[in-house]
């Protein structure tokens, strides 16, 4: 894998999991609609995006989603992708923050979109973007702080 | 013996198992093939299935699993000794709940990542399907009756716990709102949400909340028995609010709680280098169950627990990336449990006693040792702590904070998921009013855990709370023997042998029934007669369960191939499928060998 894509979930659209004899589990696939209907996309933009990203990148790219809760994971990927482009002090602060937030766009650790996702054209353009700029070599260590792409 | 010592022995046992046992599953009972198109790929929509990190899909699937159970069971069980309870707790995690989990994962990946529920109808037949349906009503009825139980007497013995529980739903909900309104990342909120929760300790022991009084005014001979009603009311409306306004953020509250506590442990038992004060075998006084059945169905979540087969199936299979991280997330996934229930035992054993006359106290029947359990365990994490330099009486109050917070989410959770079953159960008899009205079917999902919280025994003893979560144990292990059975029929079919299947699921089924008779004769010989119904109820589960899984395995025998359908090898198969999604074929119509494995 030459790069990472993470997407952060929204906050509605993650279910709970409250430990042994509770959580996130379902019994039956099928059934009422009262049972696990399927997630709302209007309350989250992560899925149209995820499969814009897929569609768009190369399979070398990861394209990972995780759930806002999922700091332990989250954490140190940020600060690993901050540290990696001299981020150190408050700005690797910022940069760790905005990407702990619901729907966050994240390329190898550089935060493009924070607390509200772009619209997945938007998304692919400025992950390409990101990407190509890697590659002609103007890398993330000459960038500091966070980016935002609004939609 | 000190507790360190058996701590790193547990260690190096779970990881012998996840190295040698978890490998030999991988290769020759799963079959695992690195290159089959999971059914994340093959219907990546990026809302259910989601190809997924292997690390962050444990991080799910882990908290998702471990929680109050693992930790109940094991303080209840250490009544007959610290050897037993924790040999059961090394084996079943090893022999049964590896198998179990990382099987119910494997097998439904091979079936569009189909639920237990599901599967159990496709794999074996239609009457298993709805004979899990059954099991699973009674498991949630039960969790939800022995959560309220654990929290009532955790609140009539911690009564500084109060007022910090109390505040954390709004606090949580205040939380959820931040995060909702303003977008931004949920880790300073909650992380300042737990500084402020155990601030509150503080408040809380100087304002301790008791309900004698009221108990006394209403006539209510056990203050535990208001605290349950309570807090059923507030599970009512707590099951009917959106995920996000309230569970989720205080999930956040509770993830770190739960490392909080690891470590709390961990270092603990390290700097007090405590030792244990309970006997290895307990010479147990006369007329008290015996272990051989009763301990393999206490400790049910940290050993072997069917809940996990729920999780496996229903979210982590459909967001796993390559079929070989299942050994990983599934496996892995059961030693984190068993390792906390071993951290349950020695804080039990270790932290709660400062010497085998003190143990032996707290320990002296059955009724004393259930009924003390979760209060057992806050004491021994309690010293723990007060190791590390905090004050007991703070330390006791922040590890009842702990358990109660996750007891109480896993009530939360049990509840809105009875009450889709209950909706379920209303759709299939055709009974409008339980299928479509919200507020009836929360009702039922209350009503029935209530009723089993306070009805039993009666008296002014009470019942032994160890019996209730006997019950609770047995349907959690009959959700187990019947995923096992799923994965046996399976396995069988590929013509693969279903010995690592087989073995931990004819145990269960025997100590089940056996617990299951002789708990039956006691409650009739007590004249508990709500006990006794329920307990001839699960006995007729599980008969039905044994007779099902004898069937399918005798039918499977019959239909399996001559040659074992491999899973590894080049996954040839596997890459053209991946290059020509249309051409995959996960779907499952099932009783042929090779015709659901999509390759």
């Amino acid at each position: 894998m030459t790069s990472r894509v993470v997407l952060v979930r929204g906050l509605r659209d993650v279910a709970a999991s409250g430990g042994c004899c509770s959580g996130d589990v379902r019994p039956f696939d099928e059934g009422g609609s009262h049972c696990h209907a399927p997630r709302d996309e209007s309350d989250d933009g992560v899925a149209p995006v995820y499969r814009a990203l897929r569609a768009a990148l190369p399979g070398d790219v990861a394209v990972e989603i995780v759930s806002p809760s999922n700091w332990v994971w989250l954490v140190p990927e940020l600060v690993r992708g901050g540290r990696r482009r001299g981020l150190r002090g408050p700005a690797l602060r910022r940069s760790v923050r905005a990407g702990m937030a619901v729907e966050s766009l994240i390329v190898d650790g550089v935060v493009l979109a924070s607390g509200r996702l772009p619209a997945p054209a938007a998304a692919v353009a400025a992950v390409e973007a990101e990407l190509a700029l890697r590659e002609a070599g103007h890398g993330p260590a000459h960038r500091r702080g966070a980016r935002a792409v609004r939609r | 013996m000190p507790a360190i010592v058996v701590a790193v022995v547990v260690g190096v046992l779970f990881f012998l198992g996840y190295r040698y046992y978890s490998s030999y599953l991988a290769r020759k009972v799963y079959a695992l093939d690195p290159a089959f198109v999971t059914p994340a790929h093959e219907f990546n929509d990026g809302n259910d299935f989601v190809p997924t990190n292997k690390h962050v899909l444990f991080g799910h699937h882990f908290t998702s699993v471990a929680g109050a159970a693992p930790i109940v069971g094991p303080a209840i069980a250490v009544f007959w000794g610290w050897g037993p309870a924790l040999l059961w707790i090394v084996l079943g995690t090893i022999f049964a709940a590896g198998v179990h989990d990382f099987g119910a994962l494997a097998v439904s990946v091979r079936h569009k990542a189909k639920s237990i529920g599901t599967l159990a109808g496709d794999v074996i037949n239609g009457r298993a399907r709805m004979l899990f349906m059954i099991i699973i009503f009674f498991l949630l009825t039960l969790v939800n009756a022995v959560f309220a139980v654990v929290i009532g007497n955790l609140f009539v013995g911690n009564p500084a716990a109060v007022i910090p529980i109390i505040v954390e739903i709004p606090m949580a909900m205040a939380i959820g709102q931040y995060i909702y309104k303003t977008r931004s990342s949920a880790l300073i909120p909650s992380i300042v949400g737990v500084i402020v929760l155990y601030a509150l300790i503080l408040v809380g022991q100087a304002f301790p909340i008791s309900l004698d009084g009221l108990a006394e005014a209403l006539g209510v001979e056990q203050t535990r028995n208001v605290w349950v009603v309570l807090l059923f009311i507030y599970t009512w409306v707590a099951s009917r609010i959106p995920v996000w306004m309230l569970l989720q953020p205080r999930d956040y509250i509770n993830s770190h709680q739960l490392f909080i506590a690891l470590g709390v442990i961990a270092l603990g038992v390290i700097v007090g280098m405590n030792t244990i004060q309970a006997p290895v075998v307990n010479d147990v006084p006369e007329g008290s169950p015996n272990f051989f059945p009763f301990l393999f169905i206490t400790v049910a979540c940290g050993a072997v627990s069917g809940f996990h087969s729920l999780v496996s199936s229903g979210t982590t299979s459909k967001q796993l990336d390559k079929e070989t991280d299942a050994r990983y997330v599934g496996y892995m996934g059961a030693v984190g449990e068993g390792s906390l229930a071993t951290g349950a035992v020695l804080a039990a054993t270790a932290g709660v006693a400062a010497s085998e006359v003190e143990w032996n106290a707290l320990y002296a029947d059955f009724a004393t040792a259930s009924g003390g359990a979760a209060g057992n365990f806050v004491n021994g994490v309690a010293q723990f702590a007060n190791n590390l330099a905090i004050p007991l009486d703070l330390a006791t109050t922040f590890a009842a904070v702990v358990v109660i917070s996750f007891a109480a989410t896993t009530m939360d959770t049990g509840v809105r998921l009875q009450r889709y079953l209950v909706q379920e159960i209303g759709e299939q008899l055709r009974i409008k009013v339980l299928a479509r009205n919200l507020t009836v079917a929360t009702t039922v999902a209350v009503l029935i855990p209530l009723a089993m919280a306070l009805l039993p025994g009666g008296g002014a003893s009470g019942y032994t709370f160890g019996v209730l979560w006997q019950l609770f144990g047995t349907t959690n292990q009959l959700t187990a023997g019947l995923a096992l059975s799923v994965i046996a029929v399976w396995v069988t079919r590929r013509g693969r042998n279903p010995l690592a299947a087989i073995i931990p699921l004819v145990f269960l089924l025997a100590m089940t029934t056996w617990a299951l008779i002789l708990n039956l004769r006691n409650f009739i010989e007590a004249e508990q007669w709500v006990l006794a119904p329920l307990d001839a109820l699960i006995f007729v589960l599980a008969i039905w369960l044994i007779v099902e899984a004898v069937l399918a395995l005798v039918a499977a025998r019959r239909e399996r191939p001559a040659v074992p359908v491999e899973g590894t090898g080049t996954g040839e198969e596997s890459v053209v499928a991946r290059a020509n999604p249309d051409q995959a074929t996960s779907d499952v119509p099932l009783g042929g060998a090779d015709r659901d494995d999509r390759r």
